[in-house]
């Protein structure tokens, strides 16, 4: 990757993913601004970190928990999201995502997992209906038996916020990117788009961005044999197991990262006649991916296709 | 046969003496076990109500659904403002701008080195 002329692009690690944010030359030092706003969202909503404040709202179970206007936003935004796509996408996957083997942080995770057979597929028990928030007193109560998993979308939201911060402090142009899930503001000097790579099986097109955010979910990482099977992160609430889709990956874009990130997410698990529809009445662009490298256009995604030569 | 009619009728008197004794006692327990009934019929009441009003009292202001917006880069403490549960459906893919893409080169022209990538995270 390469930052724009008049631009540098800087890098981190933070939130279990590689963090870049491509920014003016004369501004580069705010770079370290985003990297203490992800640190503290990673210290805050790591459910890998017993001390987080996500793993002692998990623990609690049962009972209410005050939270922060951190943690209580990014559930109550999550909740909110499951709502939207109609449980398409459900914060209250945590168990499934254990069961699967997922019980620690990707980088520690082994290439097989060992354990007995998964428990097959069910329903999630209550779903995101048994989290219930209590706006006045800002406390999150999660019924007993219920866990959360808010790697994806709190990902999505640092980047919107990191995004929000950097336009608030006057930078005229600035791109914020998490694990692939990316939002900008403002142009390049002299450039009519930003230019994003969408790798595909196959290839790697440029997609020219002027406003808005991309996200893509898919299965091309984050995979691991569980007991002997291919198991992946990507949770069907539905069945609360590994998704079964005919899509290889799914990029979305919208106006925020966390729309995006949740979008491609439920996108990914829709049928194939299910995708256009929806993308439509939500007023999403998306790029289905399928693994034999094909590709479909859905919205308002660019349907000439530049490929990027390395 | 006035004797033989008295001794019949005490006979008659005694047996019905008799099945009033042996009535008597189930009937004292089938009271005593109506009122054990009522007994636990309020005590279930009473538990039903309290176990109501335990969870009421876990959801009492508590609602699902509920979003808010605009919260502070640094996670500091910041008002949340309540929303009911359909504007949070209606409002989370609605954020203002929506995306938008460039016409790009069509193919014609170089495309300029990508600055990020949307890879599958």
């Amino acid at each position: 990757m390469l930052a724009p002329q008049g631009m540098v692009r800087q890098t981190a690690r933070a939130m279990g993913t590689e963090l870049a944010v491509v920014l003016p030359d004369g501004r580069a030092d705010l770079a370290g601004g985003v990297w203490r706003l992800f640190a503290h969202w990673e210290a805050a909503l790591s459910r890998f970190r017993a001390d987080s404040e996500l793993s002692r709202l998990n623990r609690s179970a049962g009972r209410p928990f005050a939270a922060s206007a951190l943690l209580f936003d990014v559930v109550a935004t999550a909740v909110a999201a499951a709502e939207a796509t109609g449980g398409l996408y459900d914060p209250t996957i945590l168990h499934a995502l254990v069961a699967a083997g997922y019980d620690r942080s990707f980088d520690e995770l082994p290439a097989d997992v060992p354990g007995g057979p998964m428990p097959g597929p069910h329903p999630l028990r209550e779903g995101w209906r048994a989290v219930l928030l209590h706006p006045v007193h800002r406390t999150i109560a999660l019924a007993p038996g219920v866990g959360i998993d808010l790697g994806g979308i709190a990902k999505g939201m640092a980047v919107d916020a990191a995004i929000d911060a950097l336009a608030a402090a006057g930078v005229d142009a600035a791109l914020v990117e998490a694990g692939g899930d990316l939002r900008v503001t403002g142009l390049p000097p002299g450039e009519r788009a930003w230019t994003i790579a969408v790798p595909t099986p196959t290839a790697t097109y440029a997609v020219p961005l002027v406003r808005g955010a991309l996200a893509t979910s898919g299965v091309a990482r984050r995979r691991w044999q569980r007991a002997g099977r291919p198991a992946h992160h990507l949770i069907d609430p539905r069945t609360a197991e590994p998704a079964r889709s005919s899509a290889w990956a799914v990029s979305v874009g919208a106006a925020t990262c966390r729309e995006a990130e949740v979008a491609a997410k439920a996108l990914f698990l829709l049928d194939d006649e299910a995708r256009g529809p929806w993308a439509r009445e939500r007023g999403l662009a998306a790029l289905v991916q399928r693994p034999d490298g094909g590709t479909e256009a859905l919205g308002a995604w660019p349907r000439a296709k530049q490929e990027v030569t390395r | 046969m006035g004797r033989c009619h008295q001794s019949g009728v005490k006979a008659e008197v005694d047996d019905v003496v008799d099945v009033q004794a042996r009535s008597e006692a189930p009937a004292a327990a089938r009271e005593d076990a109506a009122a054990r009934v009522r007994r636990l019929k309020s005590w279930s009441f009473a538990g039903s109500v309290a176990a109501f009003g335990a969870f009421a009292a876990l959801a009492a202001g508590h609602v699902i659904g509920v979003t808010s917006h605009g919260a502070s880069a640094a996670g500091s403490a910041s008002s949340v403002p309540p929303f009911g549960s359909s504007q949070s459906a209606r409002t989370f893919f609605g954020s203002n701008g929506g995306v938008s893409f460039g016409q790009g080169s069509g193919g014609a022209g170089a495309v300029a080195p990508p600055a990020a990538s949307t890879a599958v995270s």
